[in-house]
């Protein structure tokens, strides 16, 4: 028993990356099937669709950090490796939900905007900023999840429980 | 802006309006509908328009399949390039070349619908083989009915069959008539038989033949299939020589390609000047044409049109629906684009590019805030910027943009102790054993992050007051004081004392990590300051309307002090951001470091810097860029900016592959 804070606190971590990978990957493919769509009726809008079809994949890079912030802290990177109390395990655990869920589902929500964007560009490619907007507002949310995260994990690290 | 009214006479109207399509500042509107009571009238172009529209559009296709089959080498910096400048001399030479080169273009046009003919009639062609290839073994054709005495079916089974299978499966029924067959091919759902039976019993065999699963074959007329085999492979042939020779023959043209690209422009700037044909009020002699110029240009314009064309100029001043430009200085131009994405702005409403550009700078760099990528972003923009000087303006001004976004980056990378992440110290342990670092002039985020968001949140605030402090000049400059008071001084009240306030709060002091404490007196002045803030709102928001209606609205109006609070919560992105760029960064590097020294190491740890830096360069770019307009459209110019002003759009020649000087 005296190892599951470890295995919570790498639990978290692999959440934050698995489950905010999976957001992105679901709203990076919806956009690039919409994107494909745009490019084979005009294939010069290839850039400006690549990059709409870009936003939604930052929520994963976001639970990549954090899974790496959460594993250099607990020792797995850098092979300093301690016993981390059960409480400390959960803590870390719980610093790294927020990321992982709001990711998971900001980035679903920020695949649909960016499709909108997409087909936005294919009539009117001169708009194209304002699309990134509206896909950009989602992303808000996944920020401020990753902010609490980041605040937590590095707050954790300086509590003596 | 000036409005101008230019009078001419007719004989003047042709060099008159190319010479108001080169200098490119006037905005032609609709003549006066007074005009039309003197006797005035407008020219229907609308013919003339679609007739130059069709022509630049076939042009615009020939290109495009030209482009398909005869590819012009491209480099990978070719979207730098501007448009190419004609001189007078070779745009008349172009202009020569017009028809040949409209021939040339329905000629490309025709060969290419030749082709997709001809390549259908290949599917066909393809199809037919495929449904021959089964017969193959027959040698005699397909429709074939037979001898006089003797009668030929040909046809198919649904299942795989073999001669006695079938023979038997037939003559199982008794009293069938005697039949000879022969197996042509077998496939596991269908078989393909040949039978003769004598003529006599045609139709009984048939009737037991389908019984047992037959079909025929009969109402082809084909031929013997190996021979009609070869025919079509022969036809296939022909067909493709001819679509290679097209495609030669389009490939041919690719040397005109240039003089269509004149063509496409040259019906582009007449379809553009017919449109503002339309536009003049034209009497018997005169000609009437309205529109606003910029007031600067406006003496010269004059001077120029009174001299040069006899032509008789007045201006005045613009009423409230003239159209607006925006005009900047060289650091703060760049953001002009950035502006005109969310909206221009009216006419007298402040332009708000200036004050933007300097805020856009440092919170795209804070954003960013690596060293090492600044540098590459501002070298890369430059080079470019003087490699390609014939670019096109807007893009100019965008890598402008990014350029000094580049320095405002590589200006918060030293600040906070960033190149490439931290590059410097793993490299320095990982292959020559003391660890090196560089120490940031301020402090790392990493290390410090409350202190981080406290500055986001301290910038945010200076941004948002910024927006009110816009607001409440203009306010002053429309002499409506009420708004300055219930909209403006207020809010800084309010929002002022109350962030005061908060250095008397405990909580709030050990979060943000802060050790001083203003003294009580403090606190009760900034209690008192907000107060007054709120209570101002609540009675001045809407001074006019009636006693219980006005309270209504202040309360409503206070009720935005959450709007404000979340307004300033949504800088905390500056911290999420500037750490995105730095962790990944230090991610790659780690992961580039984990091979050990040597070579082998090295190697290795370069690929991995190479790959991973640009990936990380290019997403937090982009991200940086993204979330600096999304806080100075919503944050920013929530506070005061309201826009909707129409562009400035003067009658030139909008054209998409030449420039043409001067004197043409």
């Amino acid at each position: 028993m005296e190892n599951m804070g470890m295995v919570l606190a790498l639990a978290g971590a692999a959440l934050a990356s698995i489950l905010a990978g999976i957001g992105s990957a679901v709203g990076v493919g919806k956009a690039g099937q919409a994107a494909a769509g745009v490019v084979t009726e005009d294939p010069s809008k290839f850039s400006k669709v690549l990059i709409m079809q870009l936003l939604p994949g930052t929520q994963g890079i976001y639970g990549l950090l954090i899974a790496f912030i959460t594993l250099s802290q607990i020792g797995i990177l850098g092979g300093s490796a301690e016993a981390l109390s059960l409480a400390k395990g959960f803590l870390y655990f719980a610093a790294c939900m927020p990321i992982a869920i709001v990711g998971l589902l900001s980035a679903i929500s920020q695949g649909k905007a960016a499709v909108a964007g997409i087909m936005m560009i294919a009539k009117k490619p001169d708009q194209m900023s304002k699309g990134m907007i509206f896909a950009a507002m989602v992303e808000t949310y996944a920020i401020l999840a990753l902010l609490v995260s980041i605040l937590a994990i590095f707050g954790i690290a300086g509590l003596n429980i | 802006m000036s409005r101008i009214t230019i009078y001419g006479c007719k004989k003047d109207r042709k060099a008159v309006l190319e010479f108001l399509q080169r200098q490119q500042c006037v905005d032609v509107s609709e003549g006066d509908a007074e005009n039309a009571k003197l006797g005035f009238s407008n020219m229907n172009t609308g013919d003339s328009q679609s007739e130059f529209l069709r022509k630049r559009n076939i042009g615009e296709k020939a290109i495009d399949i030209l482009e398909r089959y005869a590819p012009s080498e491209k480099g990978l910096l070719s979207s730098f390039e501007g448009r190419k400048t004609l001189s007078a001399e070779e745009y008349y030479k172009y202009v020569d070349d017009i028809p040949e080169m409209m021939r040339i273009a329905d000629r490309i046009i025709e060969a290419s619908e030749k082709i997709a003919e001809k390549r259908g009639q290949i599917v066909r062609r393809m199809t037919e083989l495929d449904e021959l290839s089964p017969w193959m073994g027959l040698d005699v054709p397909l429709s074939e009915t037979g001898t006089k005495d003797c009668s030929c079916l040909i046809g198919t089974f649904p299942e795989a069959l073999t001669e006695e299978k079938l023979l038997e499966r037939y003559f199982s029924e008794e009293n069938a008539p005697p039949i000879y067959a022969e197996i042509v091919n077998v496939l596991p759902q269908q078989t393909c038989a040949f039978i003769l039976c004598s003529k006599k019993y045609t139709s009984e065999c048939e009737n037991r033949l389908r019984a047992i699963g037959y079909s025929s074959m009969k109402n082809s007329n084909r031929g013997i299939p190996s021979e009609r085999a070869e025919e079509i492979h022969n036809e296939i042939g022909a067909l493709e020589k001819e679509i290679a020779e097209l495609e030669k023959e389009i490939a041919s043209y690719s040397g005109a390609c240039s003089s269509l690209k004149f063509m496409v422009d040259y019906y582009a700037m007449r379809a553009e000047k017919y449109n503002v044909l339309s536009m003049l009020s034209q009497g018997n002699r005169v000609f009437v044409i309205t529109g606003y110029v910029p007031t600067k240009t406006a003496p010269s314009l004059t001077a120029a049109l009174e001299h040069k064309y006899n032509a008789a100029v007045e201006t005045e001043e613009a009423g409230d629906d003239a159209p607006v430009m925006l005009r900047n200085k060289h650091l703060t131009e760049p953001v002009e684009g950035i502006v005109k994405t969310f909206a221009m702005p009216t006419k007298g409403e402040i332009d708000p590019t200036g004050i933007m550009a300097f805020f856009y700078y440092v919170l795209f760099g804070m954003m960013l805030s690596d060293a090492a990528y600044g540098l590459i972003m501002t070298l890369g923009c430059f080079f470019a910027l003087k490699k390609f000087k014939n670019m096109e303006e807007s893009m100019k001004k965008s890598l402008r943009m990014f350029m000094y976004c580049g320095i405002s980056t590589m200006f918060w990378g030293v600040m906070f102790g960033s190149y490439f992440g931290d590059v410097v110290p793993t490299v320095s342990r990982t292959f020559f054993g003391n660890e090196v670092t560089i120490p940031p002039l301020w402090f790392e985020p990493v290390k410090n992050p409350m202190k981080m968001l406290m500055f986001s949140f301290a910038i945010g605030i200076v941004h948002l007051f910024t927006g009110l402090g816009i607001k409440l000049y203009q306010c002053i400059k429309a002499k409506d004081y009420a708004a300055a008071f219930g909209d403006c001084i207020f809010w800084y009240m309010l929002v002022g004392g109350g962030i005061l306030y908060l250095f008397r709060v405990d909580m709030f002091l050990s979060m943000a990590g802060l050790s001083t404490k203003l003294p009580p007196v403090w606190g009760t002045a900034a209690a008192i300051i907000a107060g007054i803030g709120a209570l101002g709102i609540l009675l001045f928001t809407a001074p006019k309307n009636k006693p219980a209606k006005r309270l209504a609205k202040g309360a409503y109006s206070l009720y935005g002090v959450t709007s404000w609070l979340s307004d300033i919560l949504s800088y905390s992105r500056l911290l999420a951001l500037g750490l995105a760029t730095g962790v990944i960064a230090t991610v790659f590097n780690k992961m580039g470091s984990m091979f050990g020294g040597g070579v082998v190491g090295a190697i290795i740890f370069i690929i991995v810097f190479a790959v991973g830096h640009t990936l990380n360069l290019g997403i937090n770019a982009l991200g940086a860029y993204v979330h600096t307009n999304r806080l100075q459209f919503v944050e920013f110019f929530g506070k005061f900016f309201e826009g909707g002003g129409r562009e400035f759009n003067p009658f030139a020649a909008h054209t998409k592959y030449y420039k043409f000087k001067e004197e043409i």
